[in-house]
């Protein structure tokens, strides 16, 4: 560790020890990169942290929001937030929902302290439906007004999500070209069946009486 | 229309997204007084192809290629920072000539990356026989990407826990070979792009953001060095070789579009002297990549200096072998908002040039 | 303006920096990441390069009356990225340097790196199974006294029992030495 980490990491340790957040957890890698991690409870202290850090002159690299497990119903979601102090990249995580009802919390906006959090928080409230106070200009950032927000947290279908591309259907078709036919498993997905069109018209007679 | 009766001097002029010096939509709402800007209203999202969806859905091993196809120009940082996010979640250790391969591909797209930027901002300024020229300069370093790597853009360098490829003694006189060109010519553009009348009247004192709004808006990369602010990665959090290489960090004091420029172009010139340094210490034995470990459930954090600025990922596991989150973010992203600053009062034909002048990436930015 | 002045009188000079294709071919570096290659007498259809293919452009599938497997590389999907090669264990992937893709809409089913691998026989039950791949088999019995050629052609039931025959055997003919020390 070279001196001017150790000074950071002693100023970081110092700033924090003064308040009552967590302790600081600290992770580091081959390379001789440390990271800092703070595990808050809830998201009320997040505009404590943010002046604190603020202080700190601290940089805000991003934030990301994330469902905390895979399965369907998944409703605790989190937001990492991770900053840059000079070589020390300190990340800020929260849960933003209830402990007991796991309905979920409306989140303060850091923008006031962070002039760069105006486009990640965007971005998370049409990803993921978070709900932010009092963000200064809460308009679309990439999806369109008719996608619901809340995208990343809906189950999509592989196939669907890359249009086809490498499903099923066209793998039948390179399959029966060099194969000569389609395996079962293939075919156990069953296609929408529609109506011909043509089959529900009037015959042109029928229409005159 | 009504403004328009009341006052014939201000009205809003829409730029974009199909635009002739970006092969990449951004819609640009200008409101105009004259011939002024006075207010920019980015709309984006034409390119958001729910990649970091994406990426959930598929293991670890297919997430190094998707990530590469984020972008083109900088399609090498990718894969290299979300391998070291993974590797620094698994406690991986990457062999030093591994190390040293993953830096010269890194040092071989920055370069061609640069050239490429500055010689667009020669043919927005409308100075085409330069950007030809420049082109044809980038040309060297695309042909050593091909030799190499088997491909123009994707290079295919990065696997987790090391390189895909390696280099004999053969490529290593064809790279110094074609560095020593490229040193040439860069070193003439350079003098070229310092002195030329035509470029420094058409991009000096344009676009200009200071080192104060640098901060505020935390822009990283040519930007901010561009405006006299000494960041970049690999100085700030050595990652790989780079403390042990001897290079220099560029900065420029203008903050304008020819200050960017410069610093873009004397960065190829610190990116070539790294390229002879690894060449000549290339450690010769060494695994290329180690073998790939259960990667258990958790999250970690990385970062790399891509040619645009600081490339941050963030992933989480859940112990399976298809990561629970994966997020990214691009230098891109904070330098697009800036530019309600640079464009504040700029003249409508300067536009399409300051956009230029942050290297701008939509399909990185909107993923 | 000058200084570019003479750049661009050296360029004129220095003539055309395109190449002419179509017209004559165009230089294509050896390591060029082209068409996919499959060497079907590599294969033994462990199925990595499917697991880390991102472009989902291949397919194993055993045929309908277990004798062998289709082995599908479908080009128009594949990114050529090179992980199939790289995580091939037998080295049966290449990369071509064939970088001539174009075809019409009716070709694009047919575009396929296509192979029938059968699987053998066991010489010792003979189940269905598919040869150990000789390069690593080589190197898993380099200092065992088996016969390699005979071990890829069985079945892995089959293999242990003649390994462990084999063992048995060299058992008795190192005791047999022994005794024979002895005697002498």
């Amino acid at each position: 560790m070279t001196q001017s980490q150790n000074n950071t990491i002693t100023r970081i340790n110092t700033a924090f020890e003064k308040t009552t957040f967590p302790k600081l957890t600290w992770t580091d890698n081959d390379y001789n990169n440390h990271y800092a991690w703070l595990q808050l409870e809830k998201p009320n202290d997040l505009h404590e942290v943010a002046k604190l850090l603020k202080e700190l002159e601290a940089r805000l690299c991003t934030i990301t929001a994330y469902t905390e497990d895979r399965s369907l119903e998944a409703k605790r979601q989190s937001i990492a937030y991770h900053f840059s102090i000079e070589s020390i990249l300190l990340t800020v995580t929260t849960p933003i929902y209830d402990n007991e009802t796991l309905e979920p919390l409306e989140i303060p906006s850091i923008t006031s302290y962070f002039r760069n959090a105006d486009w990640n928080e965007r971005e998370f409230m049409e990803m993921y439906n978070i709900k932010i106070k009092d963000h200064p200009n809460p308009k679309r950032l990439f999806l369109d007004e008719t996608i619901d927000a809340g995208i990343m947290t809906k189950l999509i279908p592989f196939s669907s999500m890359v249009h086809g591309t490498g499903s099923t259907n066209l793998w039948e078709q390179v399959m029966l070209e060099k194969m000569g036919y389609v395996p079962e498993h293939y075919k156990q997905l069953e296609e929408p069946k529609f109506t011909k069109v043509e089959e529900t018209a009037q015959p042109k007679s029928q229409a005159k009486e | 229309m009504e403004t328009l009766q009341e006052n014939t001097k201000n009205f809003s002029l829409p730029l974009g997204p199909i635009h002739v010096a970006l092969e990449e939509p951004m819609y640009f709402k200008l409101e105009l007084e004259g011939e002024r800007v006075k207010h920019v209203d980015i709309t984006s999202g034409h390119v958001h192809r729910g990649m970091e969806l994406l990426a959930t859905k598929r293991n670890f091993f297919q997430n190094v290629v998707l990530t590469e196809r984020v972008c083109s120009l900088c399609s090498n940082s990718h894969p290299l920072t979300y391998c070291l996010a993974l590797e620094n979640l698994a406690g991986m250790k990457v062999s030093l000539r591994a190390q040293y391969l993953r830096v010269l591909a890194e040092e071989i797209k920055r370069t061609a990356s640069h050239l490429f930027n500055v010689g667009i901002m020669a043919h927005i300024i409308g100075y085409k026989s330069l950007f030809m020229h420049v082109m044809e300069v980038r040309e060297i370093m695309q042909d050593v990407k091909e030799t190499i790597y088997g491909n123009r853009m994707d290079l295919a360098a990065n696997c987790i826990g090391g390189v895909k490829y390696s280099v004999n003694l053969e490529l290593i006189d064809f790279i110094d070979h074609s560095i020593n060109r490229l040193e040439k010519h860069v070193e003439e553009i350079i003098k070229i792009y310092r002195t030329d009348k035509m470029i420094l009247t058409r991009t000096q004192n344009v676009g200009v953001i200071n080192a104060d709004n640098v901060k505020k808006y935390g822009l990283v990369g040519p930007v901010a060095r561009g405006s006299g602010v000494a960041t970049d990665t690999r100085k700030d959090a050595p990652y790989l070789i780079y403390d042990k290489l001897d290079f220099d960090l560029i900065t420029e004091q203008g903050g304008d579009v020819h200050s960017r420029a410069m610093v873009r172009l004397r960065e190829v010139i610190e990116s070539i002297k790294i390229i002879r340094q690894i060449i000549k210490n290339l450690p010769e034995e060494g695994e290329l990549s180690t073998t790939l470990p259960h990667i258990p459930a958790g999250e970690a954090m990385a970062r790399s200096e891509a040619p645009r600025g600081e490339l941050f990922y963030y992933v989480r596991t859940d112990g399976t072998d298809m990561p629970l989150r994966l997020k990214w973010r691009v230098p891109s992203y904070m330098n697009w908002d800036a530019l309600e600053v640079m464009m504040k009062d700029c003249a409508v034909a300067d536009v399409s040039l300051i956009v230029n002048s942050i290297d701008p990436c939509v399909s990185c930015t909107e993923r | 303006m000058f200084k570019f002045l003479k750049v661009l009188v050296r360029n004129v000079f220095q003539g055309p920096a395109t190449e002419a294709f179509p017209l004559k071919p165009a230089a294509t570096p050896d390591r060029f990441r082209g068409r996919v290659q499959i060497n079907p007498d590599l294969c033994v259809g462990c199925g990595i390069c499917k697991h880390v293919c991102s472009g989902d452009a291949i397919r194993i599938e055993p045929n309908e009356e277990k004798t062998g497997y289709h082995f599908t590389v479908w080009h128009n999907t594949c990114c050529l990225c090179g992980s199939c090669r790289y995580y091939c264990p037998t080295k049966a992937v290449s990369l071509t340097t064939n970088w001539h893709n174009a075809h019409t809409e009716e070709e694009k089913y047919q575009l396929t790196e296509y192979h029938f691998i059968p699987y053998l026989k066991c010489e010792g039950c003979g189940a269905p199974i598919r040869m150990l791949p000789p390069e690593l088999t080589a190197r898993i019995y380099a200092n065992t006294p088996f016969d390699v050629n005979t071990i890829l052609r069985l079945c892995p039931n089959c293999r242990q029992i003649a390994t462990a025959e084999r063992a048995k055997e060299r058992e008795q003919e190192l005791e047999g030495e022994k005794n024979d020390a002895i005697t002498e």
